[in-house]
């Protein structure tokens, strides 16, 4: 009976406990055995290409051999990586660390050398180490465009530049699947079944030409070279379209060396730097004078080589050359810092920060490139002192290079602004276009009058100005020098730190190219005119070269008695 | 006389013993059906069958009082064995229980041992009629003590339970005094500690990991672990026969042998684990109203002896594979992967429906 009792209360219990774990808590346990049973995987898509204006590529997939371990397949982890460790150029404690990553799967080292995978291959581990190919990111170019183009990370992520900011273009949609994984954590291929299947990320059309920023990216390293620069920048656009032709950064970088170099290389300075303007800025200040109808322009404004300014200051002239009664045209074709004082004076502030903001500074242009700066425009009332007499010849505001240059487009657009752009067009994996750039306009600025008028005062700044080292022959420039101290870290300017640059646009009329050139902190010879305009003559008259752009003006020295042919027609 | 016999051959249990054998190993094919050698297994388990078939005939028809007069051969040859198994045996998860027999396979003496322990403690305590003194109760200990001590010795802890248990219920069967009863339990739990200090680590940490799973999940705990799962997840109905995912990925270990009833559970669901359940309610019912009629005292001790063996076998195994008892080897009775143990069941199922079938006195 005891016997009896006994069997039937360990029966029950045993009935009782199978109804538990079946019925009351089978949903959760069944729930646990799936998630425990199914992997997903995700299947990568091949990345967008990026190609420059005419197709030619400038980012690009290779593939590449990584290698990874099985950890749970891994009896002793320290004769492991011990073994290991040597082939993959790594120290043992990495491998072990690296093996704690992961049960069934852990990276020992992405997209390696051939080479090396053959070592890797020639242990014959097969159960505890496996190998995979992915898509490596590739620039054939190497340095060319490094900052415009950018980079993509080990796992084909845009990490800056375009691949950055057309991120979700380029990347496409990863695919899923989903595959039986045994109680080793193996995957079971022939039990996957896709989900979705990969969209392969779209190709983009950069605005950029490759040979175009080779001529500025060689003559801009030329010219660093030359004059001992720090570095410099160099920004060519198409003043009619907005379309950026070529940005080059120097010292520049090579992508395809990975990303353990100088992070400070990596800025894309044009954009994401600002700088104080220096004199550049005094077209955007005889616009605003001339737009506002404060000064006629006929008025003439006296240089006596020096000006006392509100705030107990005295403003000297660069050199404290004395310039006399000039015209507004004299004032920019000098750069006369007293005369634009003058100017700024009698226009005011309100209005001259009503045409600065009209302009598009302290404010980002909205470029399609990442990391871009607003600069520093501060308002009227910080305006201390002579604060509205400094702005006048550009100092106490800071601008983008891409700032400068997109103000300039309206100077040959009638007065209207663009938005400068560096994608033309994207098109899918299939080739089919899904996205096309074409010229926006951002708004009027000033009239047409005005845009006319300062250009001309700018062609006067090359033919017998501070630029005359900008011109080339056969085609007119309009252009503007400067020469910006650079701010100490203490306030003030140190006196022997200057960005000189240059500000062209050519050829006048029928403008085709504006281009900017900036080099930091050169040695010697430091004055935008003397080292600056050069490389924009060297430059622009390449380019001009390229793209076919007929002289308008008789050539100096005629080529020849062949009568010459009209433009070849598609040229832009 | 062998019409006579089979009108009292107690049909149900003959009929769950081939049940549980024959679905056994329909599902024993479903755990190894990919593991390469699945033919192989299923052969081995049909030849044991039919073995166990003799064996079982062989142990009901041969009358249980001559089984019981040979004892001395019997427990001889099996504590030979054992001995054996220690010098020549072969190493298994780090314990000698298999004595090689070439193409056979291998046999394992601890599984004879059961048989032996009862058939001998039922034949001894059949001499002593009253064991209410420990100088009728020591020399049954002492004569149980040798073939546990040598199993004890592979190790195999399991088995050396399960005889322990035999004895304790055979003893209380036999009239052994409550009092007596507590006492040795009190004893064990003294040389418990001691038992800690032979067991391996993989058997210790069983121990712990059963108190709390949760602390070793891929360890220790993960048996655990995992065959709940694979048991909860086959819900009502199962996933159907072969069809186990938890199976077929082998998230089980030991899934054919100790483990095998997490595939009934997850293949067959809360019914067809129920219903095996049922089998063996059936069987150990039978069983025991069996023992109650058996004609004298040593067919009822030998009843008792077979019943409580398979009730512990049953009771340690699936309580076990829900997470009611710690891990330790014992399979499940009829069904497990391992021909010895099949043919000792059912040479013990023998042995029952022998004592069953001369319940009574042959009236002419």
């Amino acid at each position: 009976m005891v016997m009896t009792g006994v069997v039937c209360v360990a029966l029950s219990v045993l009935a009782l406990r199978l109804a538990q774990v079946q019925v009351i808590q089978g949903g959760r346990l069944q729930h646990l055995a799936q998630r425990q049973q199914m992997e997903v995987i995700a299947i990568e898509p091949h990345r967008g290409l990026i190609l420059d204006r005419r197709g030619r590529p400038l980012a690009i997939n290779v593939e590449a051999t990584s290698i990874y371990a099985v950890p749970s397949a891994i009896a002793d982890r320290q004769a492991f990586a011990a073994r290991v460790a040597p082939l993959l150029r790594q120290r043992v404690d990495e491998v072990r660390r690296r093996l704690a990553t992961g049960r069934h799967f852990a990276w020992l080292a992405r997209k390696v050398s051939p080479q090396m995978v053959a070592r890797v291959r020639a242990l014959g581990m097969a159960d505890q180490i496996g190998f995979l190919t992915e898509d490596k990111r590739a620039y054939p170019n190497g340095p060319l465009a490094a900052q415009v183009i950018g980079f993509a990370g080990i796992d084909n992520q845009g990490l800056t530049g375009v691949e950055l900011s057309y991120e979700h273009v380029l990347h496409g949609t990863i695919g899923r699947a989903i595959a039986a994984r045994d109680g080793l954590g193996r995957v079971m291929v022939e039990t996957q079944q896709v989900l979705g299947t990969p969209q392969d990320g779209q190709d983009i059309q950069l605005t950029i030409d490759q040979v175009i920023q080779h001529i500025a990216e060689r003559e801009l390293s030329a010219a660093v070279e030359r004059t001992v620069a720090k570095g410099g920048w160099a920004v060519v656009m198409d003043p009619i379209t907005g379309e950026i032709l070529a940005m080059a950064t120097v010292p520049s970088f090579n992508p395809n060396a990975g990303p353990d170099l100088d992070a400070r290389r990596w800025i894309n300075r044009p954009v994401a730097e600002a700088q104080e303007p220096g004199s550049t800025f005094k077209i955007f200040l005889m616009a605003a004078a001339l737009d506002s109808g404060v000064v006629p322009p006929t008025e003439h404004f006296f240089c006596g080589g020096s000006l006392p300014a509100p705030g107990g200051t005295v403003l000297r002239d660069a050199g404290g050359r004395r310039h006399g009664w000039q015209t507004m045209g004299e004032i920019v074709k000098n750069s006369c810092n007293i005369g634009a004082a003058q100017v700024g004076t009698r226009l005011g502030k309100a209005q001259f920060f009503h045409y600065i903001r009209a302009f598009g500074f302290g404010q980002p242009i909205g470029i399609d490139l990442p990391g871009e700066s607003a600069g520093i425009v501060p308002p009227p009332s910080a305006w201390r002192g002579p604060g509205l007499q400094t702005i006048s010849f550009g100092q106490g505001v800071s601008t983008t290079a891409i700032q400068m240059l997109t103000a300039a487009t309206a100077l040959v657009n009638d007065g209207t602004m663009l938005r400068p752009y560096i994608v033309r067009a994207v098109r899918d994996h299939q080739g089919r276009l899904t996205e096309a750039v074409g010229r926006q306009v951002v708004g009027r600025v000033i009239r047409p009058e005005t845009a006319a008028a300062v250009l001309q005062m700018m062609v006067g700044t090359t033919t017998s100005g501070t630029g005359t080292q900008a011109r080339i022959d056969g085609y007119t420039v309009a252009g503007k020098t400067a020469t910006a101290q650079k701010p100490a870290r203490r306030g003030g300017y140190d006196p022997d730190r200057y960005v000189a640059s240059f500000l062209g646009i050519v050829p006048i009329p029928n403008p085709r190219l504006a281009v900017l050139v900036a080099l930091d902190e050169p040695r010697g010879a430091y004055s935008g005119g003397e080292v600056a305009a050069p490389v924009f003559r060297q430059l622009a008259s390449q380019v001009l070269w390229y793209l076919r752009v007929p002289p308008l003006v008789p050539s100096s020295t005629p080529s020849g008695s062949a009568p010459r042919l009209p433009a070849a027609a598609g040229t832009r | 006389m062998s019409r006579r016999l089979l009108r009292y051959l107690d049909w149900p249990v003959l009929a769950a013993t081939c049940i549980l054998v024959a679905g056994g190993a329909v599902v024993l094919y479903s755990a190894v059906q990919n593991s390469g050698d699945a033919g192989a297994l299923v052969r081995a388990r049909v030849l044991h069958a039919i073995f166990g078939l003799v064996v079982l005939a062989l142990a009901a028809f041969i009358d249980y009082q001559t089984i019981a007069r040979a004892w001395r051969p019997i427990l001889g040859t099996t504590l030979f064995l054992l001995l054996a198994v220690l010098i020549v045996g072969r190493s298994s998860m780090g314990a000698q229980r298999w004595i090689p027999l070439g193409p056979l396979g291998g046999f394992q003496p601890s599984e004879l041992a059961k048989l032996a322990l009862i058939i001998t403690l039922a034949k001894h305590m059949d001499g002593h009629k009253e064991l209410t003194s420990w100088r009728d109760i020591l020399p049954v200990l002492a004569q149980a003590a040798v073939p546990i001590a040598l199993v004890v010795r592979q190790p195999d802890l399991g088995t050396s339970m399960v005889l322990t248990a035999i004895v304790a219920v055979m003893l209380f069967a036999g009239g052994a005094p409550l009092r007596a009863m507590g006492a040795m339990g009190a004893g064990a739990a003294a040389v418990a500690p001691m038992a800690w200090r032979i067991l391996h680590d993989y058997q210790r940490r069983r121990l712990l990991v059963f108190i709390d799973p949760g602390a070793d999940p891929l360890g220790a705990g993960y048996a655990l672990i995992q065959s709940k799962i694979a048991v909860g997840s086959g819900q009502v109905f199962g996933k159907g026969l072969l069809h186990g995912t938890q199976n077929l990925l082998h998230f089980i270990p030991e899934q054919h042998t100790d483990f095998v009833f997490t595939v009934i559970g997850e293949e067959l669901g809360f019914i067809g684990a129920a219903l095996m359940l049922a089998l063996f309610v059936v069987w150990l019912w039978r069983g025991m109203s069996i023992a109650a009629q058996a004609k004298d005292r040593l067919g009822m001790l030998m009843a008792v002896g077979v019943v409580g063996m398979i009730a512990f076998h049953l009771f340690i195994n699936v309580g076990m594979t829900l997470g009611l008892m710690p891990i330790t080897g014992i399979p499940l009775p009829f069904i497990s992967h391992g021909g010895s143990a099949l043919v000792a069941m059912m040479g013990a199922t023998g042995l029952l429906l022998n004592v069953g079938m001369r319940r009574k006195k042959i009236r002419f």
